[in-house]
């Protein structure tokens, strides 16, 4: 196990470097003098050129980015030219939301998706299974953006239900006064996954289903609800699981959007904010951190892979 | 004599040839056919496409013409789906989105097609590109999609021609990545091996022996390229930093509808659907090729 560990980590340094790479390199996509574009119209020749200087924009390519790689390894990941506060307490401060979301978001998917994948999976061809699975498919082709706007037109709206926009922490209100205001765009953003989850679910059980051991089970006479959850839903849990992963990200990086429908303050929002302030360091830590975070989450998909089924040799 | 038998032996083993292509053909197409979903997907697309086309003669007076005393007017009286905050008519506003939309898809995926390929069969070919390339790939598809593609645009500056190059940028690892694992393994075939003993040079090789059998998984990822990129494009102009307006394009279309979602309903369930529309039908059609094109499947 330690040694799949080294193996699978120093896997990873390659991936980080060139990720850190592209990040590094969005400055210098800029059109133009970078230095000139965040300062803007206003600025004199020689604000610029300060700015050109402390940036180091003269350096070769490489030494830049040697020493903004330096720099971020230290844990300093640049400076905001608005918000006057270190960056990590900025991105700590904004991620909490999005963290919240995103745990309601899958909470959701999962809730959803599971049943209804078991469901489809049961009455393969029937009636019941093209129903849940046009249901998927129509959960994909959805943008969640657009799924907010309808709930909110639907259920802030029009009946009152639930509020259309904000944010409560959990610090002052509650859990019970966070989550309402949490209600809808968690909706919006799990809805769309549980598509995806609901079609691995179901393809997945499918294919466990015909197994040798499943025939002998039925052949015993244990009922299929029983087959399933009790027989074949571990066997079944490596893709869902994978799927599971992958929907982390796809929810953090959707959040982008739906946080700013629902005036939610996460990281999605200040990306947003940062883009239409010309705020570019603000930009680049948000993506890298989210990136880390991405390659860190395939890791613990595949070191949790063995946990769930021991027959996958991970130090081969 | 004999070299007429011999020609005519070859012209029965191309003919062959050519029948057993034909077959496949049929075979494909009998199972595309048969594939209710991408059928329907296909169709979707066509109308999409077919209204697209014609928006300047369903609606000659354009997408910026302002019918300034019909402001935020409801559907009926002479704006079949209502006008905009600026008494635009909102169908004139669709069809033009719906061109833009359908336009950036469609560029997108053709250069993440076209590039993808590239990169894949050459990274497939050469061991040491193969180790540079798809580490670039790795590192690339590290960052999530929509926050890359917004990184992308907060520097490029939001114009239709930048959206789909940030949005190619994005996704061209996707499809190299499948292109590489299918050249691989067509690689080891006994006739590649074939091939090099015979002396073809490696653009032959790549081009007229691997590139057509990888064809069909490409196309099929290419068709979810297309998705997601209407998916992405629409969340960008939804931000406002995708197609500026007053272009329209059916994401900045919502984008404005956010502001007045309170008194004007069609100003999200007209655009939401055809954008809803135009995936579901990529993604019904994907799925269709995916199982018509791929042996492996069934």
């Amino acid at each position: 196990m330690g040694k799949y560990l080294m193996k699978r980590c120093s896997s990873l340094i390659p991936v980080l470097l060139i990720m850190s790479f592209v990040v590094f390199m969005l400055i210098h996509l800029i059109p133009g003098d970078p230095a000139k574009v965040i300062l803007g119209d206003e600025a004199t020749a020689e604000e610029v050129a300060v700015l050109h200087q402390k940036m180091g924009l003269d350096d070769p390519i490489p030494l830049q980015y040697a020493h903004w790689m330096g720099r971020i390894i230290t844990g300093n990941l640049g400076e905001s030219i608005f918000i006057k506060q270190p960056m990590g307490e900025i991105i700590k401060s904004h991620m909490i939301p999005t963290l919240q979301l995103t745990f309601y978001s899958m909470l959701f998917a999962f809730i959803v998706a599971l049943p209804l994948g078991i469901i489809a999976a049961k009455n393969r061809g029937r009636g019941s299974d093209s129903f849940i699975s046009s249901l998927a498919m129509i959960g994909i082709s959805t943008p969640s953006f657009l799924l907010s706007l309808l709930m909110i037109m639907f259920f802030a709206v029009k009946t009152g239900l639930l509020p259309s926009a904000g944010y409560k922490p959990i610090a002052q209100f509650g859990i019970e006064g966070n989550f309402r205001y949490m209600v809808l765009p968690a909706m919006a953003l799990g809805l769309v996954e549980a598509g995806l989850l609901i079609r691995m679910t179901r393809s997945s059980l499918l294919d466990v289903m015909q197994n040798d051991y499943i025939k002998m089970a039925r052949a015993k006479g244990v009922s299929e609800l029983v087959i399933i959850i009790k027989h074949a839903l571990k066997n079944a849990s490596l893709p869902i699981l994978t799927v599971m992963g992958q929907t982390v990200i796809a929810v953090i990086s959707s959040a982008t959007v739906i946080e700013t429908i629902f005036n939610i303050p996460g990281v999605g929002q200040l990306i947003v904010n940062s883009v239409t302030r010309r705020d570019y360091d603000v930009i680049q830590a948000i993506v890298l951190v989210i990136a880390v975070i991405n390659v860190l989450m395939y890791l613990l998909v595949d070191i949790l892979y063995q946990f769930i089924d021991p027959r996958i040799k991970l130090n081969r | 004599m004999e070299f007429a038998q011999a020609s005519a032996k070859k012209a029965s083993l191309e003919e062959v040839k050519e029948a057993m292509k034909k077959d496949e053909r049929c075979i494909i197409l009998k199972r595309f056919s048969r594939n209710k979903l991408a059928v329907y997907g296909l169709m979707i697309l066509f109308f999409l496409a077919v209204i697209a086309i014609l928006a300047p003669v369903i609606k000659p007076a354009g997408p910026y013409f302002l019918d300034v005393s019909n402001r935020l007017a409801s559907p009926g009286n002479g704006h079949l789906l209502g006008t905009d905050t600026f008494g635009r008519d909102l169908l004139a506003r669709i069809l033009y989105g719906t061109r833009i939309s359908l336009e950036i898809g469609a560029s997108v995926s053709l250069l993440s097609l076209v590039f993808g390929l590239i990169i894949g069969l050459y990274a497939s070919y050469y061991k040491f590109l193969d180790q540079i390339l798809m580490r670039i790939c790795d590192g690339i598809s590290a960052i999530p999609a929509i926050l890359l593609a917004i990184a992308f645009m907060a520097v490029l500056g939001s114009s239709t021609k930048n959206v789909i190059l940030s949005l190619s940028m994005v996704y061209i690892p996707t499809v190299a990545r499948i292109a590489r694992s299918q050249a691989l393994s067509i690689m080891e075939l006994t006739y590649i091996e074939a091939m090099r003993a015979l002396g073809a040079s490696p653009t032959r090789i790549i081009w007229r022996h691997i590139a057509p059998n990888i064809l069909s998984p490409v196309i099929v990822q290419t068709s979810f390229v297309f998705a997601k990129a209407i998916i992405t494009e629409a969340a960008l102009s939804f931000l406002g930093v995708g197609v500026p307006v007053p272009t329209p394009s059916l994401g900045n279309i919502l984008y404005e509808a956010k502001t007045v979602i309170y008194k004007a309903w069609w100003m999200v369930v007209y655009p939401g659907g055809v954008t809803a529309l135009s995936i579901l039908g990529l993604n019904m059609l994907g799925d269709g090729l995916r199982d018509a094109l791929d042996q492996h499947s069934r």
